[in-house]
């Protein structure tokens, strides 16, 4: 991947550095968009046959650029996942984290839908409580370091759904964006993106992150300018100045993907 | 059936917007005579009082005939139900010039209700004596879903070309139904475009959830009639604009008598269903 950029020694101000200069942002092809549907629709119409729009096949960013099938993480690191992007919301929504396990425990307990990861935490014994408070406090820290200066100005939101269907819906692409920088793109981009894990960075995440992109520009018509993973357990950060190889490429792995998945199954 | 999306050009709220505004022909009003009928109908189909108020909105109309799979659930604040509340509100806010961005927004909506619950207590069940209460964790994941609202609602149309034609974040129009309150129609709508003030023609934005589906155009077409419903005196909207932010997809149904017919059909389909499963769900 020649168009990409990855910094693992990012270790502050990765929100400047997604939105970078506005005099620089690429032009947006009005075209792109269009092409990188009808050649994904070609190249899935044969594997969406057997497929049914009531029970849409979905791929993920992160299933899409797994080999195997993705492993469901243990209850844990779940709980800690969710904890950290609630913390993330909180910081870009109100600028600031009081108490970190407190406040992001009390934002899942206001959400009927965690309720497994709640119980999950509330079963935990003293001291795996007070484990995972203390790894949520130092995940914390890493996002304080990244997101604690985001300008209401740029129109960051949190926790962004994109789907892109395809093949009349038989088939999702789906993802969900910890945090979204900047206005819908006119003539030049302008969205970045910006991904959390509570892991490390894996090996395949300039890839992942190429199929967000063409989620993104499959649904809004125009590419993102960049998109950013940061891990907060390393501070470690993987950014990709979105381009059409890059999307190229990401069509490449959907369509491949999808194949492999439509076998297995 | 009409259904017309926009162009495929960008930007797409330029394009959304050329598509609310294209000029159409007036319609009549919603016709009295479906009025009546429709009233009738769901007065006799209505489930006894006892078994709880009826809120036929799009949702549930949509979804009364699945199969029923677990208690009822009751409604509880939360940020995921307060995010249209207050993201419609904030939306407002943006749009008439009060806050420079959504976030700004945000925070001075959730300010004004906590301080209007402070200095007029209202009953323990209101969103402003929930939010008074909540953890400054809550805060930050309600103030964050309503931003999202927000912000979906705000770049889905180019609101300074609409300049002061859009209302933004009404109430949704319920409709009681005579003989039987307790049973209700709600158009849940984001917005209202005057398109000409003497004929009183007017477009209907709708955001909605995730992706379109097969039964979309039921949802927009009840929306026209519960406006048609609740505003007898003028005519049915020109059309009612559907925008699914997460797909980044637009439909538009241009209003028609037989859409309306076909929504009331499909209220009353629902109310029949639902009231044979209340009388399940009591004998059991």
């Amino acid at each position: 991947m020649e168009s990409t950029t990855q910094s693992r020694a990012l270790k502050s101000d990765v929100v400047l550095a997604l939105r970078g200069q506005r005099s620089d942002r690429p032009a947006i092809d009005p075209f792109l968009a269009g092409g990188l549907r009808s050649w994904l629709e070609d190249d899935l119409s044969k594997c969406a046959e057997s497929l049914s729009p009531e029970t849409p096949f979905i791929l993920t960013p992160r299933s899409t650029t797994s080999q195997a099938l993705v492993a469901v993480p243990n209850m844990l690191a779940l709980a800690r996942g969710a904890l950290v992007s609630v913390l993330a919301a909180q910081r870009i929504a109100l600028g600031e984290v009081r108490h970190p396990m407190d406040d992001a425990l009390s934002a899942l307990e206001a959400d009927p839908s965690q309720h497994d990861v709640v119980e999950s935490i509330h079963a935990l014994d003293q001291d795996a409580f007070a484990q995972l408070a203390a790894e949520v406090s130092a995940h914390d820290e890493v996002l304080r370091r990244h997101l604690s200066l985001v300008p209401t100005t740029w129109f960051p939101r949190s926790n962004v759904k994109l789907t892109a269907p395809l093949a009349g819906g038989r088939l999702l692409l789906t993802a969900r964006v910890n945090v979204v920088l900047g206005t819908p793109s006119q003539s030049v981009a302008s969205v970045c993106f910006l991904d959390l894990t509570t892991s490390l960075l894996e090996d395949q995440v300039l890839r992942r992150l190429g199929v967000l992109s063409l989620i993104e520009t499959l649904r809004s018509g125009a590419p993102p300018l960049r998109v950013a993973s940061l891990s907060t357990a390393t501070g470690d950060v993987a950014m990709l100045e979105v381009t059409d190889d890059v999307l190229a490429e990401a069509v490449t792995d959907v369509v491949t993907a999808a194949h492999q998945r439509g076998e297995q199954s | 059936m009409k259904i017309r999306y926009p162009a495929s050009t960008l930007p797409r709220a330029q394009a959304v917007t050329d598509l609310i505004m294209t000029p159409a022909p007036p319609l009549e009003r919603l016709d009295p005579d479906l009025r009546r009928v429709l009233a009738s109908r769901l007065a006799a189909l209505a489930p006894a009082r006892h078994l709880g108020a009826v809120r036929l909105d799009s949702y549930t109309v949509i979804h009364a005939h699945d199969p029923v799979t677990g208690p009822p659930v009751s409604f509880s604040w939360s940020p995921q139900t307060t995010k249209r509340i207050l993201g419609l509100a904030s939306a407002q806010r943006v749009v008439a010039g009060m806050s420079a961005n959504p976030t700004s927004a945000v925070r001075a909506e959730i300010a004004d209700v906590v301080a209007r619950a402070h200095d007029h207590p209202t009953r323990p069940g209101a969103l402003g004596s929930w939010l008074c209460e909540a953890p400054f964790g809550v805060l930050g994941a309600v103030t964050s879903e309503a931003v999202a609202y927000a912000t979906d609602l705000l770049f889905s149309c180019a609101w300074d070309r609409l300049g002061d034609d859009a209302f933004v974040g009404r109430a949704d129009p319920v409709w009681a139904v005579p003989g039987a309150p307790w049973v209700a129609l709600r158009g849940r709508r984001d917005a209202t475009i005057l398109l000409d003030a003497e004929e009183q023609t007017r477009a209907i934005v709708a955001l909605r959830a995730g992706r379109p589906t097969a039964s979309s155009v039921t949802d927009l077409s009840h929306v026209a009639l519960v406006e048609g419903m609740t505003h007898p005196d003028l005519p049915l909207p020109t059309r009612v604009v559907g925008i699914w932010p997460a797909t980044g997809k637009t439909i538009c149904l241009e209003v028609s008598k037989e859409a309306t017919q076909r929504a009331a059909r499909s209220v009353v389909d629902a109310l029949q269903t639902m009231r044979k499963q209340g009388a399940r769900r009591h004998a059991a």
